[in-house]
This record gives C-alpha cells, structure tokens and sequence, in this order.
C-alpha cells in the first residue's frame, strides 16, 4: 500500500480537527478574520462546484462567474427591488442559476477541449453585458446595494456559521456523489469519453448533469456572497472572477474537493492579506497564476501525492522490492 | 518539484505570518487614532489613487500625524475601482484595523455602496466623493460627505444662461452611472428653471472605448453641450469630439472633472476652451492657500499638478482633523466623533475656499467656474471666470422643497423637450 | 441620411481597429489551440513601447512598426518559454496567460506609471476629410487603410508563400502537418510572433484615438473575442466579416438599443455558437 494524503486513519483525524477548529475559530478571531474566514467558505462552495466539472468530469469551464452572478444578480434583485425575504430570494436565486446553466450547458456541451472553455468564456460574457447594461434591472454600473440579513443571520458569527454549515453540508453531498457510481462514471468520462460510450454510458446527459449540478452551487455561493456582502456589482460577474474559481481549483489541486476548498482558502486569505507585505499585489497573484500551473500543475494535493510516492518508493528502495504498480497522474485534458 | 515545495512553504509561511499581524493595533485602549482611506491605486482610475495618496502626504507635512495630542496613524486601502471591493476594504479597515474613521471612495456608486458600513459599525464614514442622495433622502447617521455631484452644477446652469444666453438648445452627454445623472439632473433642473432646454440626454458607459456611435447621434439643431466626463471618458471623449470636427459647432460647457489636472497635459489642443463647473478652482488658482497646497502636493508627485481628486483628498483629510480637535481627540466616542464632523467649519488653510456644514451632511462650498488656456510655455492651466461663494446643495430653492422632488435619476427631471 | 452615413462609416472604422487585435487572437487560437486572454494587454503594451519611441524620435510610422516589433518579441518569448512547456494542457495555458494579463499591468504601472496619456497622430493625417458634404476624421480613414493592408498582406502570406500554407494547414490540423514535414514548434512561434505583432501594431495605431489608459485591455479584449468566435477561429476571411459585423453592430446596437449595448454584441455571438459552433469561417469541428 503506499501511502496517500487523502486516505487513511488520519485523514479522518485531519478532518475533525479541522471542523472542531473551524468551529470555535470565531472565538479567538477578530471579527475581520471571522468575514475573512466567510468570504474563503462561500468561495470554497463555487470552487467546489467547479471541481465537480474540471476536475472529475475534465470539463474545464471558464465561465463560473455567470452562474455565480446569475444567483447572486436574482436574489438582490428580488430582496431589494421585490422585498422579497431570505427564503424567498434564496429560491429565485437558486433556480436562475440553473435556468441560464440549463440554456448555456446545452450549447457549450456541444464542444470539448479547448472549444469548451472559449464558448464558457463567451458565454459568460453575455451575462456580464446584461449586468453592466441593463441599468433598469442591475442597476448598471452602480450594482444593486441594500440587501439585508434576516435577523437570525444577521450577526457576523451567526452568518459565519451558517456560511460553515452550509459549506459543511455542501461538501459532505459532493463527498458522497463523487464515491457513488454517478461519480465513478464521471470520472471515467474525464479518463475517456470515447470508452465510456461503447460501454454504453450516456455520456452527453452524465456532463448535462454534472453541468446543471455545477450551476446551482454556484448559485448557491452567489446568493450567499450577495447576503454576506449586502450589495452586487459587475466585477462580480467579471472574467476575473472565473479566472479566480479556476485558480482556486488548480492551486488546492483539481479533482479533489479537499484541494478546492484549500485552494479558495489560500486565495481569499491571499487577497486579503497581501497588501500588509506589498503593493505590488498584483504581481503577486500574477506569480501565483504562473508558479501553479508550472510547478504544481497537480495542485498543493497533488505535491503532497508525489512527495509521499517518493517516501515510499525510498522505502521500497531499501526493501529491494520493486513497484510495478505506481499509480500515474494524469497530465493535462487534452 | 523541490523548489515548488519551497516556493509553497514559503507562502503558507507568509500566509501564516499574515494571520497572525492581521489584527493590526485594537489592543491598547487608547491607542494612535487610525484613520482609514479608501482610494484606487490599481485598476483603470489609479491615476487618482496616486494623486490621492500623494495629497495624503501633503496634508501630513502640513499637519502632522498628531492632533489633539495624539498619534495619527494611516491605513490606506485599494479598491481596483471595483465597488464590491470598495465595500470589502471598507470592511477591512473597520474592523480589521479597527479605524475610527473611514475616508474615501471614489465613484459616487462606491459612496453609495460604503455607506450602510458607517450605520452598521456605528463607525464615521466620510464619503469622499458626491453621491447625492447620502445628503438628501437617503441619510445614514455616520456618513458625511463632502459634496454633491449636482452641487457645482446647478452653478453651471446659472452661469451659461447669465453669461450666454444664445445658448437655449443643449444635449446632455455623460457617464450612464449616478454621477452622470446626478451632475447632469442639477444642470437641466436649473437650465431649464431658467428658460432653457434640454433636447437629448445620452449616457455612456464609463468603459466606453470608441464614442462614434454616441457623438455620431448629437442632435444638430443645438447649440450647446452640457458633458460629464468620469475616469478614462476625459481622455478618449475629447480626442474623438474634436476629431468629428465638432469643436466649433456647440458651446460646450460640463463637470469639472473633464479637464481635471490629472488628465489635463495629456488632453492637449483638445479641450483648450472647455468651460467646467467644480469645486476646486484648479491648480493654477492664486490664492495663498491653493498655492501652498500645489507647492507642497508636487513635492511628492514628481512635479505634477493636483486637481480636484487631490484637492478633495486634503481638505476632508483637513475637516477631520478640525472635528478631532472639537472633541479633544476622544474618537473612542464615536456619537460624539460623529456629531462634531456634522457641523465642522473650516475656513482658513483649504486650497478651495471655506468648507462649511449644512448640518444635512454635505458642505458648502465654493464653486468654480473655469475656462481651460494656454499659458507662455504652452502648458494647459484653469482660469477661473466666476465664484459662486458659499453654494448649497439645495442650490437656491428650499431644501423642504428641494427634497420633495425624488433624487437626480437617469429619467429625472424627465427630457420634456427631446420630442 | 447623414445620421446612417456617418454611423456606417464609424462601424466601419472601429471595427478595422478591432480587426488588427482580433486577426492574431484568431490565428493563434487556430493554429496553436491557445486562448490567448493577454491579447488584449499586448495591445496596451504596444501603445506605451509606440508612445515612448514617438517621444524620443518623433516618427509615428516608426513607432507603429517599433511597438509592434516590441510586443512581437514579447509574445515570442512568452511562447517559447512558458507556452510551449504546457503544449496540451490547455487550461493550464489559459491560466497562464491570465497571469501574463496581471503581471504585465504591473509593469505598466511600474514603466509608465497610471498618468493617463495621449498620442498625437502625424500633423499630415491629422485633419477632417469633406467627402460629398460630409465629415470623416481623416485618422479613421488612415486605420481602415492600414487594417486593409494588413488583411491583404496576410492573404498574400497565406495563400503566396510557402510558409503561409504551412500555417494554413497547421489551422486545419496540426497533425496532419506535422505528418507532411510541416516544422510545427516553428510555425507556432512564428504565428505567435505574428499574432503578437498585429495586436501591438493594432495598439500603436489606437494611441491617437482612444488614448493610453491603464485598463484598456479587459475593455476591448471583449470585441476581439466575439470576432473570433463569430468569424471562425483561424480565418481571414472570418475575422475581416466578423469585425466589420462587430463594428456595425456595436454601432447600431448603442444608438437603437443602449440599454442593451453590450447584449447587442455578445447576443449575435451566442446564436453562431449555438447554430453554428465553428464560426462562420471555421473548419468543423
């Protein structure tokens, strides 16, 4: 057996340790480290999200900002202009999402590779253009401001951990559905379409799935970044943000949802603490961009992965007993 | 391999360093008094974030970093010009660095966005920048402002109809976001209060690059031009305008922030003549005050002359320090912090003339009418045509008046005269 | 009348200037199967290199040619060290040039600072043509002139030259090329190269009318995206009836429909992808 950081007794003492810390964090932290903490877990729900598609199903989607934008957009836009309440919103929020994914899911699945992502970016830019043009609806260049936190969230510990239940709950129903067959058959989509076909699997309605899953959690973390932001704007709904999803599931390491909620973790805390150290913080990011998909094109996961094979393979070494087995990485989609 | 695994130490290890410096100060009960500024230093508008903190420095070799005894510290943030990261930042600074008071701000959207912070954090905010309604229908008890985008252009109004009154038929042009229509609402409310009339109003958005499709649609049975001009529009507007061989065909007249110093060398031949409304008289106004402020502010912006986005910056960095003083430094009493910034007074040192507070959270001011020349050496400057001292908000009407109308919108006042 | 005259003729001219961004974003995509997303930033980049040769000599033609040149090396070195290790990963070259977008808007900011700055054009191209009663910038007729020497040197290096047809066959299969004796790390360099002199060309030559502002680059790199996946990715033929539709549009889309301006553009772009996914010029897919 050799050993893999994501398997094994510790892994389980790994996990309550970090719930039992995320659990009493707010007791100890600042109440800026405390929102902090909130904007890393309702990213890790759209890094999540997009996990489900780039990383199990090799559907590598550049365009998460619009269904991010499109719960959030809908749940301001019924909170401030409809008065409607939290329920209410969360609900229109959530069923936005998976309406445009539903539309755009349809005509992006008709392509794969490198066509996917270009027709995910594109897409993703007509949201935007609604965003930032339809003044009447999004308020424009101004964003839709106001949105308030019923009362039972509306304390920063409160939204936290409702943010962390949530989160939690999130990441259990991702958990399980990767383990099932459904996830066993996603990932052997990633590993070869062309197999999966003659076995008889129905390919196409497996990623529409996938696709339509994907879309609501990133409803889901859009209408909560909207409750814990009270106001939406178009950079928003932005390239960059899309950029930043990706980043995030790249930098934890694709393929495994621990990797994506490390990744939105480092990212958010990044953003938000790098400027005590520079000014240059966008050289910064831009390193990290260029430094992830050089070196460490697997993620933080996957050099954990690699440094522990190389631990056993010495191990082994010493034994004089060969491996024939190591398990290879996949490299790149293509 | 090896060296990723360093590379990523080393920043799980600066992240961790990070965590632990995060709560800067917050400890000593009576500590500095942290003041929090909030301006662009990255995105499309970092020229004004350079202007800002420049301005910054200026106003601190004038007055210090101790008022009313104690020490002053400064945290300054950057928002990329994205509103959502504004309200972030804003965020940051109250409860992360535990500001007493937050100032900046640039976009009146960004004004707009910060200002249910102050309410929230019972934390002062000084919204740098005009958005109307935080004055007016939709006050928040810890927001102060230091003017209204319509203010200086209520003043526009009287002084085209006073000064040319040829000019009857104007086209509104500006940026399709509350500054826009809030500039341009106070210009056609007066304009058209006087006897003029407004015959088309186009909103552009701010990130527009080619304004053909805008300029080629001015109607060409008007004779004059009221354009409001945000960021990056100053630069690529004039160009384009002057290139359609518009020059000579309208009188054109707008905000103050076309021409501002920031964008003025670069603009060039092209706005020479461009009348502008604003609250600061420019860089090149003589008074003694304005001309200590631009020697002091060049110091620290290699030679470059100040506008209105400097100009700002010092003086509500000026009315807190006055309000500090009011309150012999106790800003730990944030009622009491924000009671004195409501009704501060400031009439000698400020580059643009006496500051005083309507007690409905905004100033009034000065404004400027200005025209845009050439000196000997060629280098653009503002002449001030006109002062309109100690202007209101509420320009001349009532304010229990002026408030019944609803705020200056994209529809409103409505454009009786487009047809 | 005149209101159609002049919003054809505007159309028209933008979307020459997006021509010369859009043709190289197409090409690379085409041939070397890379989303380029710094396009947009080698084309600010040209401006600043054109902006700062035309102040030390004083020669607008020679800092179109010397800013292109600039940013063509630029992109050549981007290719060969960065680009060119990640052949097949095509998310990883997707990020990576994100990262390229930030770190070269540093460099701006640190090289030239956020002053914004103006260029002036050539005193011999700089009046206002009267043409049957109307008025055309005379600038505007220079970029249509230049972006239609372009298109046409470009159809002449395609379709004339050895090397040309090399690039064609890569557009539609790099296998297969490879197969025929093509010199595919060559070609793609060299089309990198191109596609990076074309965007700082197009940049230079955008000083004079939109100005140098840090921020350009997410701003317009939208419309060379639509021409790209509305024309078909790799076609000439495409990116020079994609652009012009995308000027026209653009034009029309904000008089009729401002509120809708933006919707307008990437709408059109939407129904090709959705009827016709290769674009109107593109190879099957």
């Amino acid at each position: 057996m050799i050993f893999d950081p994501l398997r094994g007794r510790w892994v389980t003492a790994a996990a309550a340790a970090a719930l039992v810390f995320l659990a009493v964090y707010p007791w100890f932290a600042s109440r800026f480290m405390v929102t902090v903490l909130v904007q890393c877990l309702i990213m890790a729900i759209l890094a999540m999200s997009l996990d489900l598609m780039v990383g199990y199903t090799g559907l590598a989607s550049l365009g998460h900002a619009a269904y991010f934008g499109t719960g959030a957009y809908a749940a301001a836009i019924m909170s401030v202009h409809y008065k409607m309440g939290f329920p209410e919103a969360l609900a229109v929020g959530l069923l936005a999402a998976v309406a445009v994914t539903a539309v755009f899911a349809l005509v992006a699945l008709r392509a794969t590779g490198v066509y996917f992502l270009m027709i995910t970016f594109a897409l993703a830019m007509l949201v935007w253009g609604l965003a930032y043009r339809w003044n009447s609806m999004t308020g424009g260049e101004n964003g839709i401001a106001g949105v308030q936190r019923p009362a039972f969230i509306a304390g920063t510990t409160a939204f936290y951990y409702f943010v962390l239940a949530i989160a939690v709950c999130v990441f259990a129903f991702f958990a399980v559905l990767v383990r099932s067959s459904f996830g066993r058959t996603l990932m052997g989509i990633r590993e070869s379409e062309s197999r999966m076909r003659t076995l008889g699997y129905n390919v196409w309605l497996h990623k529409y799935i996938i696709f339509l899953l994907s879309g609501l959690f990133s409803g889901l973390s859009g209408v909560l970044w909207v409750y814990y932001d009270s106001l939406v704007a178009p950079p928003l709904v932005d390239l960059g943000t899309s950029f930043d999803a990706l980043l995030m599931v790249s930098l934890g390491g694709g393929g495994t949802l621990v990797g994506a909620v490390l990744g939105a973790l480092i990212f958010k805390m990044m953003e938000n603490l790098v400027n005590l150290f520079t000014d240059r913080w966008l050289t910064v990011v831009a390193l990290v961009y260029i430094t992830v998909v050089l070196l460490a094109p697997q993620g933080i996961i996957g050099l954990l992965r690699d440094l522990a094979e190389r631990r056993e393979a010495r191990v082994k070494a010493f034994g004089a007993a060969g491996r024939a087995d190591a398990p290879a990485r996949k490299e790149g989609s293509r | 391999m090896k060296r990723a695994l360093v590379g990523l130490s080393v920043l799980a290890a600066a992240l961790v360093l990070g965590l632990i410096l995060a709560p800067r100060g917050g400890a000593a009960e009576k500590g500095p008094i942290r003041i929090g500024l909030l301006t662009s230093k990255t995105g499309v508008l970092a020229i004004h974030g350079a202007h800002q903190m420049a301005a910054t420095e200026a106003f601190k070799d004038k007055y210090g970093t101790t008022v009313a005894g104690r020490k002053v510290e400064f945290y300054a943030e950057d928002d990329q010009r994205k509103v959502p990261l504004g309200v972030t930042k804003v965020r940051k600074l109250i409860t992360g660095d535990k500001a007493h008071i937050v100032m900046g701000g640039l976009f009146a959207s960004t004004g707009y966005a910060i200002a249910p912070l102050g309410d929230q954090y019972q934390t002062p905010i000084f919204v740098w920048s005009c958005p109307d309604d935080l004055s007016q229908r939709k006050r928040f008890k810890f927001v102060v402002k230091y003017f209204s985008c319509s203010q200086p252009q209520h003043a526009m109004a009287h002084w085209l109809r006073q000064n040319k009154p040829q000019v009857k038929k104007v086209i509104i042009f500006g940026p399709d976001y509350a500054f826009g229509y809030e500039s341009s609402g106070g210009f056609q409310k007066v304009f058209e209060d006087m006897g003029g009339q407004v015959v088309q109003k186009i909103y552009a958005p701010i990130n527009t690059v080619d304004y053909g499709p805008y300029i080629g649609q001015f109607r060409k049975d008007a004779d004059g031009m009221f354009v409001t001009l945000a960021g990056p529009q100053a630069l690529r507007f004039p160009k384009q305008y002057q290139q359609a061989g518009l020059r000579d065909k309208y009188v054109l007249v707008g905000n103050g922030t076309n021409t501002d110093e920031f964008a003025l060398a670069a603009q060039g031949e092209d706005v020479l003549g461009w009348i502008t409304a604003h609250i600061y008289g420019g860089a090149a106004y003589p008074s003694k005050d304005n001309q200590e402020f631009v020697t002091n502010f060049k110091k620290h912006l290699g030679g470059k002359d100040p506008g209105y986005y400097a100009e700002g910056y010092y003086g509500a960095l000026v009315l807190i320090y006055k309000a500090i003083e009011a309150i012999k430094g106790d800003v730990e009493n944030k009622a009491k912090f924000m009671e004195a910034l409501g009704r501060t007074k400031v009439t000698e040192g400020m580059p643009a003339g006496p500051k005083v507070s309507d007690g409905y959270g905004n100033l009034n001011t000065n404004v400027y009418i200005r025209d845009v020349r050439k000196d000997a050496s060629g280098k653009l400057y503002h002449h001030v045509l006109h002062v309109y001292e100690d202007v209101t908000q509420f320009w001349t009407y009532k304010p229990e008046e002026f408030l019944k109308q609803p705020v200056y919108e994209k529809d409103f006042p409505p454009c009786k005269f487009c047809q | 009348m005149n209101f159609w005259i002049t919003q054809l003729f505007n159309g028209f001219s933008y979307g020459a200037l997006i021509f010369l961004l859009a043709m190289g974003l197409s090409l690379i995509f085409g041939v070397m199967q890379v989303i380029n997303v710094t396009h947009g930033t080698y084309f600010l980049v040209g401006t600043y290199v054109g902006l700062t040769i035309l102040m030390t000599t004083g020669n607008f033609y020679l800092a179109m040619l010397g800013g292109a040149l600039v940013i063509a090396l630029v992109g050549i070195l981007i290719e060969r060290f960065f680009l060119r290790r990640l052949r097949g990963n095509d998310l990883g070259q997707v990020l990576i040039t994100f990262g390229f977008v930030l770190l070269l808007q540093d460099a701006i900011l640190l090289i030239w600072g956020p002053d914004p700055k103006l260029m002036a054009e050539p005193k011999s191209i700089s009046f206002t043509a009267n043409i049957g009663g109307f008025t055309f910038p005379s600038y505007r007729l220079f970029v249509i002139a230049v972006a239609a020497a372009v298109a046409a040197g470009l159809w002449l290096f395609e379709n004339k030259t050895k090397f040309g047809s090399a690039v064609r066959a890569a557009v539609d299969d790099v296998e297969m090329a490879s197969g025929m004796g093509v010199d595919v790390p060559r070609v793609f360099t060299v089309v990198f190269g191109l596609g990076a002199f074309l965007a700082g060309l197009g940049g230079v030559l955008s000083g004079p009318w939109l100005g140098l502002q840090y921020g350009l680059d997410l701003e317009i790199l939208p419309y060379a995206f639509v021409v790209v996946i509305v024309g078909g990715m790799g076609s000439l033929k495409g990116a020079v009836l994609a652009s012009l539709i995308v000027g026209l549009v653009d034009n029309f889309g904000k008089g009729f429909f401002p509120e809708f301006a933006y919707f307008t553009l990437f709408l059109p772009m939407a129904v090709i992808l959705a009827v016709r996914p290769q674009g109107l010029f593109g190879r099957t897919l």
